[in-house]
């Protein structure tokens, strides 16, 4: 498959399978590069090119899935590469934002000590700190309504846990590499917990099924415990309907 | 009125087409591992819409009959009994309120499905009844479960010719966005290697088995984490080779050197134990080109199907079909 493209490596595409295609937008990590893979993600949404069943951004890439009998590779890879000719529009998905409440330490947030002793900082700073960032939903993965949001200044710049939880609950706010990992279901992690919202983003009797779009802007903002317990799980949906 | 769990074994679920569109959102397709034997089911009940039937991995199970209806069982080679007696596999049989359905001794494959007209009627989420037990979404089959299904469809006893598609010794693959990353001489020894299904296996994925050296890349190498496609075979940090499936995560930061053609997916899933095989590397044209035929085998499966004509002494479940419904005296026109 030869598909002309300039001397440059990045905006790189390759088959996926034979039903799909990536765009790769880097080999490193770059919050622009995802708003890049987000303008992509955007602009072929919006009419999305005959046969093209769905699209799934990631961090620095754009998954492109299209139904074989319909259209192909080279053609669905070109009009990818004439959408890139043009400069993609970084700000053009700005997605809505989201106030979400959350918890902050103790047993919802059970590594908020440990990530302040990394950052150097108390807990208090480190709580007022992640509240005063607003933060984009860079992709969904891992798990059903699970939300990858940064970046964070760099301070937040902080590894991974060594030792795998075996679960954590839905809603808890997990911190590592400038990130906020925000699931909707339990699941393990690596990542430290220093929150947990009472609100969910994912419901199955909910419409959509799923709230958070990437893209979409987030900020959180503390309550104490006790109002915490009189907030519904599905909160977040009434904001917007 | 539903089919009950008597007993069963880990690893069985609901399964129709599922839920495609959700990777975006997290969520992976998932569906039936080996599609083609789900397809064969529905067209055996000649309904070819998006019909749901148990999923069984590596072992069976046991069923009570609530309510009479046909089944079938395709896929995995296994032993299918009704009230103890044997019925071929691909062919439709009635079961009678109170009759009991056993699947057991899966031979040859590992993905066996049993059907029932109409398809089992299990709760819907995102659009699929697709069991997805990380997800907990659909249904996973636990003993004492009742799995509905609808009743008095009218049914053809019909059967499908077999086709052995289970042990394929030669598995299609094309590269991908990290072939590249895999030096030639390593991609050259994978392609030479002969590859067995290792005891880790289920719906997310299976682990390769192999004599000689780890398909480790230099340094171990970890890429961002991106979207994972169906088929997609990823070389963990010890260089072991997994093929995703179904159920599989929707992104991840493991290199793939290569993805299974979507022609191959099922046969691989269903090698079984001990059964060899290799891998063959062909061009995206030739994944298509197969692809089209797998279309043609699908649409023109119906030719498969016959009537079925058997000896009655063979008929295990000759007393459920009413023999004898609507026979007369013979005097009933005499006195008038």
């Amino acid at each position: 498959m030869n598909i002309k493209q300039k001397s440059i490596t990045f905006p790189k595409i390759s088959p996926l399978g034979d039903k799909g295609l990536i765009v790769e937008f880097g080999d490193h990590f770059d919050i622009n590069l995802n708003k890049k893979a987000l303008a992509l993600d955007f602009i072929l949404n919006k009419s999305l090119p005959y046969g093209v069943t769905e699209t799934a951004p990631t961090l620095i890439s754009l998954m492109v899935r299209f139904n074989p009998f319909e259209t192909t590779y080279e053609f669905v890879a070109e009009k990818i590469l004439f959408l890139l000719e043009s400069d993609l529009d970084i700000s053009a998905n700005n997605g809505r934002l989201f106030i979400i409440p959350a918890v902050y330490g103790e047993e919802d947030g059970p590594d908020l000590d440990e990530v302040a002793d990394l950052m150097e900082m108390s807990a208090d700073q480190v709580i007022s700190n992640h509240l005063e960032c607003e933060q984009q939903v860079m992709m969904l993965g891992f798990g059903a309504g699970c939300s990858y949001c940064g970046l964070l200044p760099p301070i937040w710049d902080i590894p991974r846990g060594d030792k795998i939880k075996p679960s954590v609950p839905g809603g808890s706010l997990l911190i590592a590499l400038r990130q906020t990992v925000f699931p909707s279901t339990s699941m393990p992690t690596g990542w430290r917990q220093i929150g947990k919202s009472p609100c969910l983003t994912f419901d199955l009797d909910k419409s959509p099924n799923f709230l958070l779009n990437a893209g979409d802007r987030i900020r959180f903002e503390k309550v104490s415990k006790s109002r915490a317990k009189l907030i519904p799980h599905d909160t977040l949906w009434e904001t917007f309907e | 009125m539903s089919l009950i769990v008597k007993n069963i074994f880990l690893g069985a679920s609901i399964q129709d087409d599922g839920r495609s569109g959700l990777q975006r959102f997290g969520v992976t397709a998932g569906g039936a591992i080996d599609s083609f034997a789900l397809e064969q089911g529905r067209t055996l009940f000649n309904d070819k819409s998006n019909t749901a039937a148990i999923e069984f991995s590596g072992s069976g199970g046991k069923f009570l009959v609530e309510q009479t209806s046909h089944f079938t069982s395709t896929g995995a080679q296994s032993i299918v009994k009704l009230n103890g007696l044997k019925i071929p596999q691909g062919q439709i049989f009635k079961a009678t309120k109170g009759a009991e359905i056993e699947i057991s001794s899966i031979s040859k494959g590992f993905y066996s499905y049993l059907h029932v007209a109409g398809g089992f009627l299990t709760s819907f989420h995102l659009g699929s009844r697709s069991g997805n037990i990380r997800a907990g979404l659909g249904t996973i089959l636990k003993n004492g479960a009742s799995l509905p299904y609808a009743s008095d469809l009218k049914v053809k006893i019909r059967s499908i010719k077999s086709s052995d598609y289970m042990n394929a010794k030669n598995i299609r693959i094309i590269k991908g966005p990290q072939t590249h990353l895999f030096p030639k001489k390593l991609l050259d020894r994978f392609l030479d290697t002969e590859f067995e299904i290792s005891s880790v296996r289920d719906r997310m994925g299976i682990r390769l088995n192999y004599n000689g050296d780890n398909f480790c890349h230099k340094d171990g190498l970890k890429i961002l984490s991106e979207a994972i496609e169906l088929g997609d075979i990823q070389v963990d940090g010890q260089g072991v080779p997994t093929v995703l499936l179904n159920d599989r995560q929707p992104t991840g930061g493991y290199p793939r050197i290569a993805t299974v053609i979507s022609a191959d997916i099922y046969k691989v899933a269903q090698i079984g134990v001990n059964s060899k095989f290799h891998f063959t590397l062909v061009s995206l044209d030739e994944a298509i080109k197969a692809l089209k035929k797998h279309g043609d085998l699908l649409s023109l499966m119906n030719n498969e199907v016959s009537f079925l004509n058997r000896d009655p002494k063979d008929i295990s479940d000759l007393l459920s079909y009413g023999l004898v419904d609507g026979a007369i005296r013979g005097d009933e026109y005499d006195k008038s």
